[in-house]
């Protein structure tokens, strides 16, 4: 793997982060390009969500399932993150659940789940909430290429 | 922002996500999808970001689905994919659908997409059909 970018982007819009949330720092174009993504603890882990708006809209003024598999692989790759150091890693493969339709105006937060860590292949989920409600699940597996 | 592709129409092109990630375009007989990768597209390492991929695949799988069901509303349920190799900045992707089987509720459909003759992703998908309750 050639050099990962570690600059900060600004994100495309500027959006006020909720109370209680912060911006997280976004290093992949493609989600700056559709950010601000937020931020917050919980559990001792870090939690995100994202405020839709009408760059994440379909046709029907729903939330496009694209803008939820971008956040999705963005959230997961974070919480992979922090559980290797920042290891280099690309997603191999997810499954994704599209439960019940967002709205534009709608926070979609995540706690992503890691469920186990080998040496060079990690399994994680997360469930995406609107409030309480679920609106989409992914599960996945990543390759890492942990640092020696 | 997009020149037009000869034979091709954008898809989805008039508002929100597809017009803004976009244009993904349709070849005229409705079998073939072509996306063209541009910076904004790119992850850290500089390849097509996982979540663009998967957005592409369920955008051409929805649009066939649609074609192919103009009568009924539906939308996408289960969304599986694997992500094979990387695509590069100017990579142009070709993308295609296969519908294996409607049934009056559900379509199952599968799709591939590629740059040149390596495929970079393939997906397999249910699809919802409304008012067939």
């Amino acid at each position: 793997m050639s050099g990962y970018n570690s600059k900060p982007l600004p994100p495309a819009r500027a959006v006020s982060a909720p109370e209680g949330w912060k911006p997280a720092e976004q290093f992949d174009p493609f989600e700056a390009f559709l950010g601000p993504y937020f931020e917050r603890k919980r559990d001792g882990a870090r939690e995100f969500s994202f405020l839709a708006d009408d760059r994440h809209s379909n046709a029907q003024g729903a939330v496009h399932d694209g803008a939820l598999l971008t956040f999705a692989d963005a959230a997961l790759g974070y919480t992979l993150w922090d559980a290797t150091e920042r290891a280099p890693c690309v997603t191999v493969s997810q499954h994704s659940e599209f439960i019940a339709a967002a709205q534009a105006g709608d926070l979609v937060t995540c706690l992503p789940a890691l469920v186990h860590k080998t040496s060079d292949v990690v399994f994680i989920r997360g469930d995406f909430l609107v409030g309480t409600k679920i609106i989409f699940t992914v599960s996945a597996v990543w390759r890492i290429w942990p640092k020696a | 922002m997009s020149e037009n592709l000869e034979g091709y129409t954008a898809v989805f092109a008039e508002q929100g996500f597809s017009k803004y990630v976009g244009p993904v375009w349709q070849s005229a007989d409705g079998t073939e999808f072509i996306f063209d990768v541009r910076d904004i597209h790119l992850n850290g390492g500089g390849t097509l970001h996982g979540g663009m991929a998967m957005a592409l695949a369920d955008i051409v799988m929805d649009r066939t689905v649609r074609d192919a069901l103009q009568d009924n509303k539906t939308l996408a349920i289960s969304l599986n994919c694997d992500l094979i190799g990387p695509a590069k900045l100017g990579d142009r992707i070709r993308g295609v659908a296969t519908i294996a089987r409607r049934t009056r509720s559900i379509v199952f459909i599968s799709s591939e997409l590629s740059v040149d003759a390596r495929i970079i992703l393939t997906a397999s998908g249910l699809w919802k059909i409304l008012g067939n309750e």
